[in-house]
């Protein structure tokens, strides 16, 4: 097993940003507004609640345990089963969202730009490049998202603006049902949860005193932009979203019909591509070490190996059309967030009532 | 040399990229030219056939082929297939251009009115699903064939097209309360009141004078005087649920517009107005500023809603039966009878737009969203409480504040 280097909590911070931002802006908003019409756009605003909550437990852990691993705190409180049940679900949640945030990228980019290009070429051109950042480890991925953070920030607010500029009526909202809007929130709980890779983490986190808040502002934004794209996709197109699956693309692609100003829309293509090369290797890297927290012995190289070779069978043999992924990401991946949201926290309050056991059995 | 080696084992990436060049950059050096393999189409008309047999319907697109020509000269021409779905037809007409049909370029689409027969919405149900197609794409309904406007459009001009499309948006900012397009024309189907509105537009006959204009003589249009024209008064088709539910003349239209807060522009006239200087003259002015503020009140459970139009005008032209009136217009002070009338006049517009929607049971307006959102319960309650079309239980009040410049 090979030893990361620690990152910062600037860097941890700028890891958060892209793991909360990038997997909700393209199909996300569309799914949400197919179902729950006006009322999608408060659907990301509860989901964020409980992942918040989520995350609130980890400054508590980190508060009270520093420098000890996840894993370490929960064998100290729950013994040697929890830590491979955690690990288990750790590289299973990663896997599968891997899997789900790959076939949406490849579907996108099928439609939109390379209309007859097979899944192979998305393969070949996603897998090397995700697999050097995974295998650069830790603070090379976290110091490549800070340098590109800042202009992914200014480009999210620029398509918002422009996306708000092409709202023409406002949808009549209070329309559906409580039960229609809880049915929609469970059925997309799979989109968030990202950021249970802190805990995952969280001993090779360094955070001074007074740094919490740069892991929590970047997240909050991240938060606050997928709220507001949400929220500009239901006022522009509330009532249809089928003819719009790509939001975050659709919001500004609107503009090309004023002539003369350009294929605008490019400018989201290559944050959309940005994003799904640094979340596709921050889910491999995650696999990694969560797959050599169980297998203490194996290095970088096998534990790519084996999450590429998961990779590839899932992609290609379980979710390869539109309407598997749809179908696998609706009907299969919200109950895998049983473990961010469930038992996560569940172990993080064992953790945190068990704090003589863990600190003593330390000392 | 050794040393690039080293630095290519310790960079493999290095070796992706130059195998992704090499694979990639070769194959797209040797592809064709995209241009030689579409056909660029610049405006679809469709059109729904009587005569079944060859199929139920024809799709003609105006095709742009890009040829390199040392004159600059567009080569415009029209292609059209009959089958029994769009989809079907449009690869038929692929078939005759030899080339792949593009409409990532289409600007316009053009429907014939025995589309209104049908379920429009479910007919053009090809059109949605085609990523290629912009949302944006103006669609109208014409009272002939589709197949003759693209024609018309065509032999006008080769940037005709483009003309077309500029006339769809002149009637989206100054007739149509909401733009006619794709976008709009679902997202009326498939909102809360179901209404969507449609452009139509009619060929005339009509005697063209000769020496016209160079794009004329380009297009050789010489060929005959008697031209046909594009004809465009602001006449409306209104769908309900995706059927076509009656027609709007350009001046019915006017007075939805008057009600709307969204549409800034416009004239008013007032007729039968005597003053120091004119005996029972007309006087037409033109807005220059309109502001239309709604608010809601709700008496026994029934939703009152204020309309007050702050209306700034200036007065344009004076119809005197008497002859010119040698007055400048700016020393002119109108009194209250003529503020009146206006008001009157105003007051004469909203009630009629508001019988209109009543009478046909459409909301063009979307008053059921304004409604909805204002307070939810409250209208819930008012829906439930009375049946039938919810505006003709509605009350609607004016109030007006004229100003003249």
């Amino acid at each position: 097993m090979t030893k990361d280097k620690t990152i910062t909590a600037g860097q941890a911070g700028a890891m958060c940003f892209f793991m909360i931002l990038a997997n909700k802006i393209l199909v996300l908003p569309s799914l949400l507004v197919e179902k729950t019409r006006a009322e999608a756009m408060f659907v990301p605003i509860v989901l964020f609640l409980i992942e918040f909550l989520m995350i609130f437990f980890f400054f508590k852990l980190k508060k009270k345990y520093p420098n000890f691993s996840f894993s370490e705190i929960v064998r100290k409180s729950c013994g040697r089963w929890a830590v491979i049940l955690t690990n288990v679900l750790f590289v299973a949640f990663f896997l599968s969202k891997a899997v789900l945030l790959y076939n949406l990228k490849s579907i996108f980019l099928k439609s939109v730009v390379y209309h007859e290009e097979n899944a192979l070429v998305y393969f070949v051109c996603f897998v090397p490049v995700v697999t050097h950042m995974a295998l650069a480890g830790l603070r090379v991925m976290g110091r490549t998202m800070q340098v590109f953070l800042p202009t992914i920030f200014v480009l999210v607010i620029f398509v918002v603006v422009v996306g708000f500029t092409g709202i023409t009526n406002i949808p009549a909202f209070f329309e559906s049902s409580v039960s229609q809007f809880l049915t929609t929130t469970f059925g997309h709980v799979a989109a968030f949860g990202d950021s249970v890779f802190l805990f995952l983490i969280m001993d090779k986190i360094e955070v001074k005193k007074g740094e919490f808040k740069k892991i929590f502002l970047p997240t909050l934004f991240a938060a606050i932009f997928v709220c507001l794209i949400n929220i500009v996709f239901v006022l522009a197109y509330c009532y249809t979203p089928f003819m719009h699956p790509f939001a975050f693309f659709e919001l500004i692609s609107f503009v090309r019909e004023y002539g003369g100003m350009g294929r605008l829309d490019l400018i989201p293509m290559v944050g959309i591509i940005v994003f799904s090369y640094f979340q596709l290797a921050m889910y491999m890297k995650f696999f990694m070490i969560s797959l050599q927290n169980l297998f203490e012995k194996m290095g970088d190289t096998l534990s790519a190996v084996v999450f590429v070779f998961f990779f590839l069978l899932l992609v290609n043999f379980v979710v390869l059309t539109s309407s598997q992924t749809i179908f696998y990401g609706e009907m299969i991946l919200p109950y895998f967030m049983l473990f961010p949201f469930v038992i996560v926290p569940i172990f993080s309050i064992i953790g945190l009532c068990f704090r003589k056991k863990i600190l003593g059995a330390d000392g | 040399m050794r040393q690039f080696l080293v630095s290519l084992k310790k960079t493999p990436m290095i070796l992706v990229v130059v195998l992704v060049f090499v694979i990639y950059g070769f194959s797209a050096l040797g592809a064709p030219a995209e241009v030689n393999e579409f056909a660029i189409v610049t405006s679809i008309g469709l059109d729904r056939l009587e005569d079944e047999s060859e199929g139920k319907y024809e799709v003609s697109l105006l095709v742009f082929t890009p040829v390199a020509e040392l004159n600059f000269v567009e080569n415009y021409k029209v292609v059209s297939a009959k089958a029994d779905s769009l989809s079907d037809a449009m690869y038929h007409a692929g078939l005759y251009i030899g080339r792949e049909v593009g409409l990532s370029h289409v600007k316009v689409v053009v429907l014939n009115e025995r589309f209104g027969q049908g379920d429009l919405a479910e007919e053009l149900d090809f059109l949605i699903r085609n990523i290629d197609m912009a949302t944006s794409t103006k669609i109208v309904m014409s009272n002939v064939e589709a197949k003759e406007v693209l024609k018309v459009i065509q032999k006008s001009d080769s940037e005709s097209s483009i003309k077309v499309s500029e006339l769809l948006n002149y009637n989206n900012k100054f007739i149509f309360t909401e733009d006619s397009s794709l976008e709009t024309f679902f997202s009326g189907c498939l909102g809360p009141t179901k209404t969507a509105l449609l452009s139509f537009i009619k060929l005339e006959n009509g005697k063209r004078e000769e020496n016209q204009g160079a794009s004329e003589q380009n297009s050789g249009k010489s060929e005959s005087d008697n031209n046909v024209d594009i004809k465009n008064d602001g006449e409306t088709v209104v769908f309900f649920d995706g059927k076509q539910k009656f027609k709007l003349s350009g001046e019915q239209m006017k007075t939805i517009n008057f009600l709307s807060g969204t549409y800034q522009e416009g004239d008013i006239s007032v007729e039968n107005i005597t003053k120091d200087d004119f005996v029972d003259a007309t006087l037409i002015f033109d807005i220059v500023g309109k502001r239309t503020d709604y608010r809601v009140v709700y008496e026994n459970g029934i939703p009152v809603i204020l309309i007050n139009i702050d209306l700034k005008l200036l007065l344009t032209e004076i119809q005197n039966k008497d002859g010119l009136v040698g007055k400048d217009v700016e020393r002119m002070v109108f009194e209250d009878e003529i503020l009146d009338k206006i008001s009157s006049k105003v007051k004469e517009y909203v009630f009629e737009a508001v019988s209109i929607m009543r009478e046909n049971e459409v909301d063009i307006l979307d008053f059921y969203t304004f409604l909805n959102n204002l307070s939810p319960i409250k209208f819930k309650k008012f829906l439930k409480t009375n049946e039938g079309f919810f505006l003709n239980n509605v009350i609607f009040k004016v109030g007006t504040r004229i100003s003249i410049e």
